[in-house]
């Protein structure tokens, strides 16, 4: 019987033992201060080209220009443009379709903010 | 789970001990290697049934947790691996909340595997202490009644 006592303990012991976390700690929500977001956007159509301004407060070290598509049902941001002032001519553009873009702004480590809101545009022809 | 099978392994060797060593019948080794067969071997097919399947169900359940917690681990790891990568805000947001749901996903999945292994080793000591204490129980499975006006064989089944 005292064999038996002392098997059940130690089945108790070592199914604890088994049963301890093995996959570590939770990760944490990820915390950061983005950059704000361009503002005030707007693009001008010009021939086979539309020129795009916007204003953006604060510091950042450039921006990056998207054309926006669909692919299939899904929205496409493509960059077509990175520049460090507050404007942008796109080129090479088919006229009288109607392009839509959007700018987000990147700090100094690479790490890119929101996307402003888009705004579309037709090209004219030459 | 590694410490987990070790550790059954280690109460597997010492059970097989005790089984072998003169203190159980020989039938306690056979429910030592495999909960229900013991008592199949005695004759006891309902209660072996029920060890058995119990025990089959959980296995299996540990295996199908098992399965989906290291497919949850995977998924963690690439989205963790996809968020490090990101330079986009709304990326990097975006994966680090699929990183948070998987490792949930993950810690529930292990939960289970726990639970349902430790239910498990549960219906094994169950299964062990039934063949321990039925030992006088037996039930002879064919007796041989010889009467004076002829004999009764009598064929006994236990559940």
């Amino acid at each position: 019987m005292f064999r038996i006592s002392a098997f059940f303990v130690l089945v108790l012991i070592l199914a604890s033992f088994g049963c301890s976390d093995e996959h570590g700690e939770s990760p944490v929500a990820y915390s950061y201060q983005a950059l704000s977001t361009p503002e005030d956007l707007e693009a001008e159509p010009g021939s086979e080209s539309i020129s795009l301004t916007w204003n953006h407060s604060g510091e950042y070290r450039e921006f990056i220009v998207y054309i926006l598509y669909y692919s299939g049902t899904e929205m496409v941001h493509q960059p077509v443009d990175t520049t460090a002032s507050t404007s942008s001519i796109i080129g090479d553009l088919v006229p009288n379709l109607e392009y839509c873009f959007s700018v987000s702004a990147v700090d100094s480590s690479g790490m890119e903010g929101w996307r402003s809101d888009e705004v579309c545009a037709v090209a004219h022809s030459n | 789970m590694k410490r987990f099978i070790s550790a059954l392994l280690l109460i597997f060797i010492f059970a097989a001990g005790i089984a072998t060593d003169g203190l159980c019948r020989e039938n306690t080794y056979y429910s030592v290697l495999f909960p229900g067969w013991g008592q199949m071997k005695d004759g006891r097919y309902g209660k072996g049934t029920l060890f058995m399947g119990a025990e089959l169900v959980l296995l299996t359940g540990v295996l199908m947790s098992n399965i989906q917690y290291d497919r949850d681990v995977d998924q963690y790891e690439e989205a963790s691996a996809a968020f490090r990568s990101a330079t986009y805000i709304g990326d990097k947001l975006n994966y680090n909340r699929q990183m948070m749901d998987r490792w949930d996903d993950a810690d529930r999945m292990d939960t289970y595997r726990k639970v349902l292994a430790g239910a498990a080793v549960g219906v094994w000591l169950l299964n062990i202490a039934d063949m321990v204490w039925s030992e006088d129980q037996k039930v002879k499975p064919v007796t041989l009644d010889v009467r004076e006006d002829g004999f009764l064989v009598t064929k006994s089944f236990s559940f």
